[in-house]
């Protein structure tokens, strides 16, 4: 199984995104005014890519991702450009120590998901830094190997947005409540829980996405890319 | 009637149910999808995930109508349902299809039961080129294996095949073409059950007379 392709790092960035999870609703509003309705399946993550008039490199770059996920074929690490760490280390966990001693790179020792009765996802990790915050907003992901797999490929993703931020205590653990909850039939037990980077395993939508046209200076303009989260066990 | 669980019920009428769809193909070998995307055992059975949300929008229906069909568009490149295809004895092959309630968290799965049975149809693959994969497959309810009948038909033309001169029939000769509906609403008088109204089976106040006249 090919590995999912990393999105390029572009010198110019990306201008605007949109990284929400999507739900599909079967609505039944009555004429009271009430509003009916059941949820068809789990939610998926949904993004929209979008650049503005970026630069020559950014164009070489983009353009040959593009080309490398031969339309619909190829999976890719989908991330939120503007998440990637969490609010309070943006610039990564250089240098951190976990509170149990060691360095830390970004991953949780340990993981567990908890639903209380109103349905909320309760997230409790272990191993991170002292005090560390994750705030509203923040990602966490999960990696794991796929059956078949060697161990380590972890080509299997998933990730969920804190909405209730917390604080991890003196001896490094945490707990807050996620959007959208993981699904445990889908996530191992096994995985991963980290905050570097977290991202998601996507496929393009070529038909609503377009790359845009390249003008005065090699300069591209215009590229959208609108891609749908592949979710496997 | 369908015994739903009190929790789904509860989780129905808060709106926050998420509902998915399974079904069962009893080919060779059998054919186990669902709509999750996760594996989960039903009925002691395992089922393949294929995340399609539609699983669940199939079994329509309205309340004393007649029962109808059931048409499950599944994705024409999915390989759990692609061994459809190849499987050997798909004729008629007894096809269940499920319906669960989960939690709004859809972690708690809080009911599962089987939303109707049938026997497999008509399976029809569609490939569009810069469009869509689709594989139909058409399950026959008890609507109409039941409603079925044998070669013989309450028909003017039939009856004359046993005996050319018996005209018993001849009157009454559209009451073979109309359907009735196994499990349908009763019909209120025999007119509408045979003709309906003077436009049932094609006919009109003027032909109608010219039957009787004949």
């Amino acid at each position: 199984m090919m590995q999912p392709l990393p999105m390029p790092e572009l010198p110019a960035g990306i201008a605007r995104v949109e990284f929400e999870p999507e739900r599909v609703d079967y609505a039944a509003p009555e004429a009271s005014g009430r509003q009916g309705g059941v949820q068809a399946g789990w939610p998926l993550w949904l993004a929209t890519f979008e650049l503005d008039k970026v630069d020559r490199d950014s164009a070489d770059l983009w353009r040959a991702f593009i080309a490398r996920l031969r339309g619909r074929q190829r999976l890719f690490l989908a991330s939120d450009p503007t998440r990637l760490y969490p609010r309070a280390t943006p610039r990564g966990f250089a240098g951190m120590t976990r509170a149990g001693g060691g360095a830390f790179t970004g991953a949780a020792t340990s993981w567990a998901q908890n639903v209380d009765a109103e349905g909320n996802a309760a997230i409790g990790l272990t191993g991170l830094p002292a005090n560390l915050a994750l705030a509203a907003g923040d990602y966490i992901g999960w990696k794991w190997d796929a059956a078949g797999s060697a161990a380590g490929s972890y080509d299997r993703r998933t990730m969920a947005r804190v909405v209730v931020p917390g604080v991890a205590s003196a001896g490094g653990g945490i707990t807050v409540t996620v959007e959208p909850p993981l699904d445990p039939l889908v996530v191992p037990a096994g995985a991963i829980a980290h905050l570097d980077k977290p991202a998601c395993l996507m496929r393009q939508i070529p038909d609503r996405s377009r790359i845009g046209s390249t003008g005065a200076g090699r300069a591209l303009s215009g590229a959208t890319m609108i891609a749908g989260q592949d979710l496997r066990p | 009637m369908k015994a739903i669980s009190a929790a789904a019920l509860q989780a129905l009428a808060d709106g926050t149910a998420i509902v998915v769809g399974a079904v069962k193909i009893d080919a060779d070998p059998p054919i186990r999808v669902w709509g999750g995307h996760g594996p989960i055992e039903l009925g002691g059975e395992p089922f393949d995930p294929i995340g399609d949300r539609s699983l669940v929008q199939v079994a329509g229906g309205a309340l004393g109508a007649s029962e109808q069909s059931i048409t499950l568009s599944l994705s024409g490149i999915e390989e759990h349902v692609l061994e459809l295809l190849d499987a050997e004895e798909v004729e008629q092959a007894p096809a269940t299809l499920w319906r669960m309630i989960f939690k709004g968290d859809g972690v708690t799965l809080l009911d599962a039961h089987i939303w109707k049975r049938g026997r497999l149809d008509e399976l029809l693959r569609e490939d569009e080129i810069g469009g869509t994969s689709t594989l139909t497959a058409n399950l026959e309810t008890a609507a109409r294996g039941l409603g079925r009948s044998g070669g013989r038909m309450r028909s003017d033309a039939d009856q004359r095949l046993i005996k050319a001169n018996d005209g018993f029939f001849r009157n009454i000769a559209f009451a073979g073409e109309k359907t009735l509906y196994w499990g349908g609403r009763k019909p209120a008088t025999a007119g509408s059950a045979v003709g309906g109204s003077y436009g049932g089976g094609g006919r009109n106040f003027y032909n109608r007379q010219n039957v009787r006249a004949n």
